[in-house]
């Protein structure tokens, strides 16, 4: 069974079951930790929303904890978690930019390899049957 | 305030409570959903965490195992920093941390790396990973609170202001001579010093929070970047020595 990230009611990526989980847990994790909203919606029915606005600002503001002050235990830890979340962002078509900010090390690594990671390309569009 | 990572009853690792708590939360969300093991990192209790070296090794393994039988790409994303952190905790808990054989894939490589390049982690007990934060808002505190409102005092004292108080102050002490006026001033630094000192030890207790803003445009809790605010002013590499 899959997990549906949806953005608008469409449908942007569907993730093997305990990996979306993962993801979803890590938004709550950090939410909670630095005070600010995901914009990652619970999980209801096997779907979850993502406010695109919002997660932009929150993986801004996670960019910018880490490039203002070099943290590079947190580059490490959430360095996983924020390529996944730029990489729905592009998956949606939403603003995935972050001009001015350096991008940490592990951060692109992970980015780059999201890139080319066949689970992670948009689910293909259903044939009519006809 | 940080978390106590202790191993046999002895600390080993002290990291800021963020970066504890996301660790440990990691471990339980990676048991819970994918290896059913324990993971060997404790809850937090009473702002400690137990850790089963053994049992961490062999989770992590498990861990790498999975992400590289099916060379899955999520996995070695999402857990990536989580496997490198990991490592670093059994090589502080003086652990065996080598795992010959078994490959890493990109993602986890890279944070390792980056770890292995930090002072925060190398040395036997870390610096705090906050320190550049911690620093702008000793300097800021310094340079903003401290150093004016000695200054301010200073001239109250020697009758340089001209408000009511000012007036009051220099009536108060236009008898006074140099030398009783500089006790007077050391009087009035030792106050400011401890309105300061008792303002940042309440703030470490989370009774009220100082947000500070560094860099960026966010607003951080002071507190959650040091392992005791009131003690960064004092000492020979304090704020006040350095920035005052």
């Amino acid at each position: 069974m899959a997990l549906i990230f949806k953005v608008g009611g469409n449908t942007i990526s569907e993730q093997v079951r305990p990996f979306g989980l993962l993801f979803v847990r890590q938004s709550k994790d950090v939410e909670r930790l630095f005070e600010f909203s995901s914009g990652v919606g619970d999980i209801v029915s096997d779907e979850v929303t993502i406010d695109t606005e919002i997660l932009w600002s929150f993986i801004a503001r996670l960019l910018q904890i880490i490039d203002g002050s070099n943290n590079r235990t947190m580059a490490t830890l959430l360095g996983g978690y924020i390529a996944m979340a730029i990489n729905l962002l592009r998956l949606a078509g939403a603003k995935s930019e972050f001009p001015g900010i350096e991008i940490a090390s592990p951060i692109r690594v992970a980015l780059a390899e999201l890139e080319g990671s066949p689970n992670l390309r948009p689910p293909r569009p259903k044939r009519s049957g006809l | 305030m940080g978390l106590n990572f202790k191993t046999n009853g002895k600390t080993f690792f002290q990291p800021s409570r963020i970066y504890g708590t996301l660790f440990v939360l990691h471990s339980k969300h990676l048991e819970e959903l994918l290896t059913r093991l324990p993971s060997g990192v404790s809850d937090i209790v009473s702002d400690e965490v137990t850790i089963d070296t053994e049992e961490l090794r062999t989770f992590i393994k498990l861990l790498l195992q999975i992400i590289n039988s099916a060379n899955n790409r999520t996995l070695a994303v999402l857990a990536g920093g989580y496997i490198a952190m990991a490592i670093d905790v059994l090589r502080m808990a003086k652990a065996d941390a080598e795992f010959p054989g078994v490959d890493f894939p990109a993602p986890i490589r890279a944070a390792v790396e980056e770890l292995e390049r930090s002072p925060v982690l190398r040395s036997g007990r870390p610096r705090n990973p906050n320190q550049q934060l911690l620093n702008n808002f000793g300097q800021c505190l310094m340079t903003s609170v401290r150093t004016p409102a000695i200054h301010e005092m200073h001239k109250m004292i020697r009758g340089e202001m001209k408000g009511q108080t000012g007036r009051l102050f220099s009536e108060l002490f236009k008898d006074f001579d140099q030398d009783e006026l500089s006790i007077i001033d050391q009087a009035t630094e030792l106050a400011i010093d401890t309105v300061l000192h008792k303002l940042l030890f309440t703030a470490d207790t989370d009774r009220f929070r100082i947000m500070f803003r560094s860099t960026g445009v966010e607003y951080i809790n002071i507190a959650d970047a040091s392992d005791g605010l009131a003690g960064e002013l004092y000492t020979e590499d304090g704020w006040i020595e350095r920035f005052s």
